[in-house]
């Protein structure tokens, strides 16, 4: 260690020299504090023996200056050896800066004690000093970072209809960062989705697992998914990224456009409800699938179910940050408490629950996060830009032919095949199940009909019903040489009205067109072609039923019938 | 497993449907109440887990009716999904069938 010795005897100097070179130290000399101040400067001095009345500047005035001069922690301890014993002269020392004295005469042994304890304190100090500067950097690092990713947080959860008069939301989390997640989109048939999800835990870790899910909904929203199928992405999604510990308990809902359906997938959130008009309950809604996240792919169960609404109808849906509120005594808020708002008179639960919940604790510590989210029935509508927009098309009239042979038509679910190509179109999306139907008709129509030349007055009974499709398996399975040929076309019509124009052309020797276009009353046959003729502007049959034209009206809304 | 499933509770048949509904059904689904004897059953055929129909479904729903004799609207279709209420009420299947 660097000794600074302050004294105006050299003898003095010399003694403690001697007996400090013996111990190992290097010892720098000072005859007056004002050479004392000047060395400290010079040096990197690590603890000062200071005799106190000095020539030109005594040693209460060097240490000020000298303790003055000690900063970003570094701690330079100061130890008076003085001849001086009343109180008042050595209080002064320590008032002064010193942080210890040694009445001369002094011991040798317990001066070297005393600078064995001192220096242990000064590398204490150092320690804490440097731990402290340590930390002051990590914090500033962590500052700036948790800036970044709580931008990033924010860009993502924008995926969310600010807008939708069906959809209220309280989304109140516990730190910075939320493990919940509330996702909204419009479907591509006008409906709504909705998606409530918490992580386990809260805080950045719990939010991780956000993001993915927050950036891929709107894409499988808009491929116009099931809510089962948005579930199994989901699961997958979070299977290969989340440590095993780690799921999602999940709803997933999907209002149709008419808001009185919902399709809804549930995954370990405590029952949402489905509540009346009158604000009693209508229904709770259980969970019928484990979270997301730990299912394996091959055993995730895509089922759903289905729910009807009436007017005035509500679906209120919340994480366990609700019913695990504490209050300042440490009670919770209670699934209880939640089921007390839901009562017959109380026509918005929504707004109540939160009143409760605020009356309850009285703005105590929240230890997770609390999202409670509404979904009323009745026509989705959605404000936002984001709508996708069914009029305008500008895009590209393109034109996707098939031919199929033998091997394709013995194949089952062909349609499906050809589907999985049409389907990805977007302008055809919002009426994907209704082409999907289309073709499925026309698909049979073609190769039972004009291939297979089977007879539609077979279906007039019900073992006819049957054997209709016993001879349509054994006529497929010999079937030697055959095509059909699909044409899908995008175009406008003459009355400028975006279609679908479906051309089927089979190699059969064509059947009684007039008989089928006729045959839709109540008989079991003739249904197919009465479903075609109901979807489109127009069906026309060619060259004896061999070919036949549909225009499917891409943008206009289905007429439902009655119902 | 079956995609046709029949669950019987007292003078209540319901049978479920998994997956696509089409002619490949045709001998389950037939099974699945002309074996029954008791006239006075209630059947329910419920779709929840029926992600596709098409015309023979439609066909086999109306064969079913036919064969029970029911009045109207005396079979209940359940739990039916959006893109198959569609199908359903584009052929009017709402006055032959009861949607619940």
């Amino acid at each position: 260690m660097r000794i600074l010795i302050v004294d105006d005897q050299a003898t003095n100097r010399a003694i403690l020299v001697w007996l400090l070179e013996d111990d190992g130290h290097e010892v720098i000399e000072a005859k007056d504090g004002l050479e004392a101040v000047n060395l400290f400067q010079e040096h990197e001095i690590d603890i000062v023996l200071m005799d106190v009345m000095m020539p030109v500047m005594d040693g209460l005035e060097a240490a000020r200056k000298i303790k003055a001069l000690c900063i970003d922690g570094n701690h330079v301890p100061i130890i008076f050896l003085t001849a001086l014993e009343d109180d008042k002269a050595l209080s002064e020392c320590l008032e002064s800066g010193g942080d210890d004295f040694l009445s001369k005469p002094y011991n040798e042994a317990v001066l070297k004690a005393k600078i064995i304890a001192h220096l242990r304190i000064r590398e204490l100090t150092q320690q804490i000093a440097e731990s402290n500067k340590q930390l002051t950097l990590y914090n500033n690092r962590w500052q700036r970072e948790k800036n970044i990713v709580s931008h990033i947080f924010n860009r993502a959860l924008e995926h969310n209809l600010s807008d939708c008069d069906n959809l209220r939301s309280h989304i109140a989390p516990a730190s910075s960062f939320n493990g919940d997640i509330l996702l909204s989109a419009p479907s591509p048939s006008g409906g709504l989705y909705v998606f409530l999800g918490d992580f386990t835990g809260h805080g950045l870790g719990a939010s991780i697992g956000t993001l993915p899910i927050a950036n891929s909904f709107d894409q499988l929203a808009n491929r116009h998914l099931s809510v089962g199928e948005i579930a199994y992405e989901f699961n997958r999604m979070l299977l290969t990224m989340l440590p095993d510990y780690m799921f999602c308990c999940a709803t997933l809902l999907e209002m149709n456009p008419e808001g009185n359906c919902v399709q809804l997938w549930t995954g370990g959130l405590p029952d949402g409800y489905i509540i009346n008009a009158d604000g009693s309950i209508k229904e709770p809604l259980v969970s019928q699938n484990i979270p997301l996240g730990i299912e394996k792919s091959e055993q995730f169960n895509k089922g759903f179910q289905v729910k009807s609404l009436a007017e005035g109808e509500k679906i209120i849906l919340f994480t366990d940050g609700i019913v695990e509120a504490e209050n300042h005594s440490g009670e919770f808020f209670t699934e209880q408490g939640l089921l007390d708002v839901f009562t017959k008179g109380n026509t918005d639960p929504f707004s109540g629950v939160l009143e409760k919940l605020n009356d309850f604790t009285q703005g105590a510590e929240q230890n997770d996060d609390i999202t409670l989210v509404e979904v009323s029935s009745g026509v989705v509508k959605i404000k936002d830009t984001q709508a996708p927009s069914q009029d305008h098309y500008q895009g590209v009239n393109w034109n996707i032919s098939f031919e199929l042979g033998v091997d394709d038509l013995q194949r089952a679910h062909v349609v499906d095949e050809l589907m999985s190509v049409l389907g990805a179109q977007t302008v055809l999306r919002p009426s994907k199940d209704i082409i999907g139907l289309l073709l499925a008709e026309l698909y049979s129509n073609a190769l039972e009909h004009g291939i297979l030349q089977l007879s539609s007055e077979l279906k007039k009974t019900e073992s006819g019903f049957i054997e209709y499709y016993q001879q349509r398996e054994a006529r497929l399975s010999a079937l030697e040489e055959a095509y059909i040929r699909i044409r899908c076309k995008i175009m406008r019509d003459d009355e400028r009205e975006l279609i679908l124009r479906i051309r089927f052309e089979d190699s059969g020797s064509g059947f009684d067109t007039t008989a089928v276009m006729q045959g839709e009353k109540d008989d079991s046959f003739g249904r197919g072609v009465s479903l075609i003729r109901k979807t489109c502007k127009r069906t026309e049959y060619f060259n004896n039923g061999c070919a036949v034209e549909v225009d499917f009206p891409v943008t206009r809304n289905i007429n439902l019938g009655d119902s | 497993m079956s995609n046709v499933n029949v669950e019987k509770s007292g003078a209540n048949i319901q049978i479920s449907i998994t997956g696509r509904f089409d002619f490949n059904l045709l001998q389950e689904f037939r099974d699945a109440y002309s074996n029954e004897t008791d006239k006075d059953c209630h059947y329910a055929i419920d779709l929840s887990k029926t992600d596709y129909i098409d015309s023979s479904a439609l066909g086999m729903l109306l064969n079913m009716k036919n064969h029970l004799g029911a009045e109207d609207r005396q079979i209940e279709i359940k739990n039916c999904q959006p893109n198959l209420i569609k199908i359903f009420s584009i052929a009017h299947f709402d006055k032959k069938f009861k949607f619940i």
